[in-house]
């Protein structure tokens, strides 16, 4: 025991928790922040444009977060309910891709770049504007965007009236008060706001002034070892009955398939993306064992520190045999089997890396992650074949 | 061969201060001795030998680390040194004996950072040193010294003669110091005369790493067995009341607390650093408890998690789904979004928080900053104040 504990902080005033002293939260009362801004529309704009409604409500949502994801849904009622009685919705993504590590990105099929926006409102269906701060991330700092989400609601003169969260859970089921809508209803109604300041749950904004770990990522990913496994008849067999607890992706590949080459870089992407949740990707070379050395080579250009695998023998029926599936072995195969064996996903050729990560997503357990976003990928893989099915795709 | 250092007040202080035995009474290398020649990496990513500072009148060479806590409170009056001589002709070199290898999380106690060279460069940086900084990772010019703890300093001539080595002076607190040793050496050479003193007995931290007869190093065996099997880790449901509780920190311990996620992939991130952090300063009391925010239907993950981890200190899960509620009993000024970190004081004063991904340096500079001052090491907390 030491002899004498000293009083921590006796001498000082009480100390209790603050806000962050670089991007403080905008105080009610405040004005509108003026912005500029990109949108998924591919046009720039300006809070100027936003004027003339009775409200006005910015939120800041992201397409990596999970808690964000949850809220879309929540996010388009909101709009589909209240732009009718003249209020105006805007959000926007303060995050910015380069802050953003892969491990960061294992309940998303894109992460937060613009492009990359564009992709998840088309795919959404978000018809209302969604721009993009990343790139300074100065307005998301002028309203001081602590978490998406976080809402900022505006009244006719556009000053602030409510900040803070949407409503007060993130499982849908379970919401008693809608903070955001008794914020607008007060608003529209020209009543006070019944409580104008909450906190906001989520995923904390990635500020670029944060060291963000990306670069040291992508080092470690590349000091990762490289290896090949020889396996037989059996080893293919018992992979496909895949009797793990993971969602498992196989990629059947030949160093001489300039499609497979050429695709490789996203499986890895994706295997380095939610490889911390019930997922594997297992790569087959169909080359005959001969190519050891050019399939050996190919992977560790790729940092391929999947398990990767190559058949050990050149009887490429055999091969076929074992696996149980006929394709044209020039082409690369793709599928995704539950734990069980239950095959989710097969692509024969060229495939659709979004197509790929959703099913992965929805396939993967909850309880092992997060509340409510298996069913929100689940919707997202039926609305994608329903359209596959009836829609216009030109695939 | 073991010293009595009953008076010590942890085991720990044991473990890692020698002053009543360490410094050799007959050094290795005693006055007229030449300088050892040595060629080691710098933290300027330069190699430097002992050849290059050929041209100084005089040299110093001071075995010093970054873990140690007199090492770390001689800094400063090293830094003064070399700058105070610099343009009479004299040179400071630091050597840092220490095996970065094989450290334990508990010999970095009194530390932000470990002793490799990386971690050199990270406090050279932090305190602005002006003088060469060079890893003796081998610890063969460590051995050639004869240098058993730190910091040691040696004062040689031009002709690279032994004059003076032991302390740099007599009081580990640079307000009581009485005779500076190696100050009084240096002057003595530039004015042509002989060094007062030619030796004092060193007190301070032994070398890590060095093997030694008395080498059984604390702690070894529980970390061997933590890595073994399943861990012990507990974890407790936390309602309104938990948390009203833990937010005053009743623990009487500077208290370390995480609120997390399993999906908040920055929380898991950081994570394998708080623990880390938590094994470097528990024994000199602090307590470090997560706490959970996933839904507790999400429990089973939650457990694996901490298990991965091996996260055997005090953890807790939100016991309903009513994620703000829990925080605000927690701290209505609680921000909602995860990960958030705080640091209070044993009086519920926070002293420390961060929301986002930590930075790792700065949670173990407010640590140790606010831990309760060692008696051993009068000004440490000081040190780490500013």
């Amino acid at each position: 025991m030491l002899a004498a504990l000293p009083l921590l902080g006796a001498h000082l005033r009480a100390q209790g928790i603050g806000g962050d002293p670089d991007h403080p939260v905008l105080p009610i009362g405040s004005a509108l922040p003026d912005f500029n801004l990109p949108g998924v529309d591919g046009k720039m704009h300006k809070a100027s444009e936003y004027g003339g409604t009775k409200a006005l409500a910015i939120v800041f949502e992201s397409n990596h977060c999970p808690v964000s994801q949850l809220y879309e849904g929540r996010i388009e009622k909101l709009f589909a309910d209240y732009r009718g009685k003249g209020v105006t919705l805007v959000a926007i993504n303060p995050n910015n891709p380069k802050t953003v590590r892969l491990d960061e990105l294992g309940y998303t099929d894109v992460t937060d770049s613009l492009p990359e926006m564009k992709l998840r409102a088309r795919f959404r269906g978000i018809d209302w504007p969604y721009l993009y701060d990343g790139d300074t991330q100065a307005v998301s700092s002028k309203f001081g965007a602590v978490a998406t989400p976080h809402i900022f609601i505006f009244d006719e003169q556009r000053k602030l009236r409510y900040q803070g969260r949407i409503d007060d859970n993130q499982r849908e089921e379970l919401v008693k008060s809608q903070d955001a809508r008794h914020a607008l209803d007060a608003v529209l109604t020209g009543k006070p706001v019944p409580i104008a300041e909450t906190k906001a749950f989520g995923c904390t904004t990635k500020w670029l002034s944060k060291a963000s770990g990306v670069e040291q990522e992508w080092a470690r990913i590349q000091a990762e070892p490289v290896t090949v496994d020889m396996v037989d008849a059996a080893a293919l067999k018992e992979l496909r009955a895949n009797a793990t607890d993971k969602v498992m992706l196989v990629h059947f590949w030949s160093t001489g398939c300039a499609l497979c080459t050429s695709e490789f870089f996203d499986l890895e992407t994706t295997y380095r993306m939610y490889r911390k949740r019930a997922f594997n990707l297992v790569t087959v070379s169909t080359n005959g064992p001969a190519d050891a050395p050019a399939v050996l080579s190919f992977l560790k250009k790729q940092y391929a520190s999947s398990p990767n695998k190559q058949f050990a023998s050149a009887d490429r029926a055999a091969l076929q045999a074992a696996w149980g599936e006929k394709w044209s072995l020039s082409a690369p195969l793709t599928m995704v089997i539950a734990p069980g064996g239950n095959v989710l996903y097969k692509k024969e050729g060229k495939f659709d890396i979004l197509e790929v990560r959703r099913v992965v997503l929805a396939a993967m357990p909850d309880t092992s992650g997060y509340i409510g976003s298996k069913a929100y990928w689940m919707r997202a893989v039926e609305e994608m074949r329903k359209k596959r099915t009836t829609g216009p795709d030109p695939k | 061969m073991r010293c009595h250092t009953a008076r010590l007040p942890s085991l720990l202080v044991l473990a890692l201060v020698v002053s009543s035995c360490a410094g050799a009474d007959t050094p290795k290398l005693a006055r007229g001795a030449a300088a050892p020649d040595f060629s080691l990496p710098g933290i300027d990513g330069k190699t430097h030998s002992l050849g290059e500072y050929a041209n100084s009148r005089v040299l110093a060479i001071v075995f010093t680390g970054n873990s140690c806590p007199a090492s770390q409170l001689y800094e400063s009056r090293l830094r003064r040194l070399a700058d105070d001589y610099r343009d009479r002709g004299v040179t400071l070199v630091a050597i840092n004996p220490n095996r970065a290898a094989g450290l334990l999380p508990q010999d970095l106690s009194f530390s932000d950072v470990g002793e490799s060279l990386e971690d050199m460069k990270t406090r050279a940086a932090y305190r602005k040193t002006t003088y060469p900084y060079l890893s003796d990772e081998a610890q063969a010019v460590t051995q050639q010294f004869g240098v058993v703890s730190t910091p040691h300093i040696f004062v040689f001539d031009q002709s690279r003669k032994l004059h003076y080595e032991g302390k740099i002076d007599d009081e580990l607190r640079e307000e009581a110091v009485k005779s500076s040793y190696a100050r009084s050496a240096i002057d003595a050479l530039l004015a042509g005369r002989e060094a007062p003193v030619e030796h004092t007995r060193v007190a301070g931290c032994a070398v890590k790493g060095l093997s030694s007869p008395a080498g059984s190093t604390p702690g070894q065996a529980d970390a061997g067995k933590a890595d073994a099997g399943k861990a012990d880790v507990p974890l407790t449901m936390a309602g309104p009341e938990e948390l009203k509780r833990l937010r005053q920190n009743g623990t009487g311990k500077l208290l370390l607390v995480n609120f997390w996620a399993t999906w908040c992939a920055p929380c898991a991130a950081e994570f394998p650093d708080l623990e880390a952090t938590y094994r470097m300063y528990r024994a000199r009391n602090l307590e470090f408890v997560s706490v959970s925010v996933n839904d507790p239907e999400e429990r089973a993950a939650v457990e694996e998690f901490l298990q991965t981890h091996r996260a055997t200190h005090d953890n807790r899960l939100f016991a309903t789904s009513d994620v703000y509620g829990l925080q605000a009993a927690f701290d209505p000024k609680m921000p909602a979004a995860v990960p958030f970190t705080l640091l209070l004081a044993p009086n519920g004063d926070v002293v420390y928080q961060e929301l986002g991904e930590l930075d790792t340096l700065k949670l173990r500079r407010a640590i140790l900053a606010n831990l309760p001052e060692d008696p051993q090491f009068p000004g440490h907390r000081a040190y780490w104040s500013n």
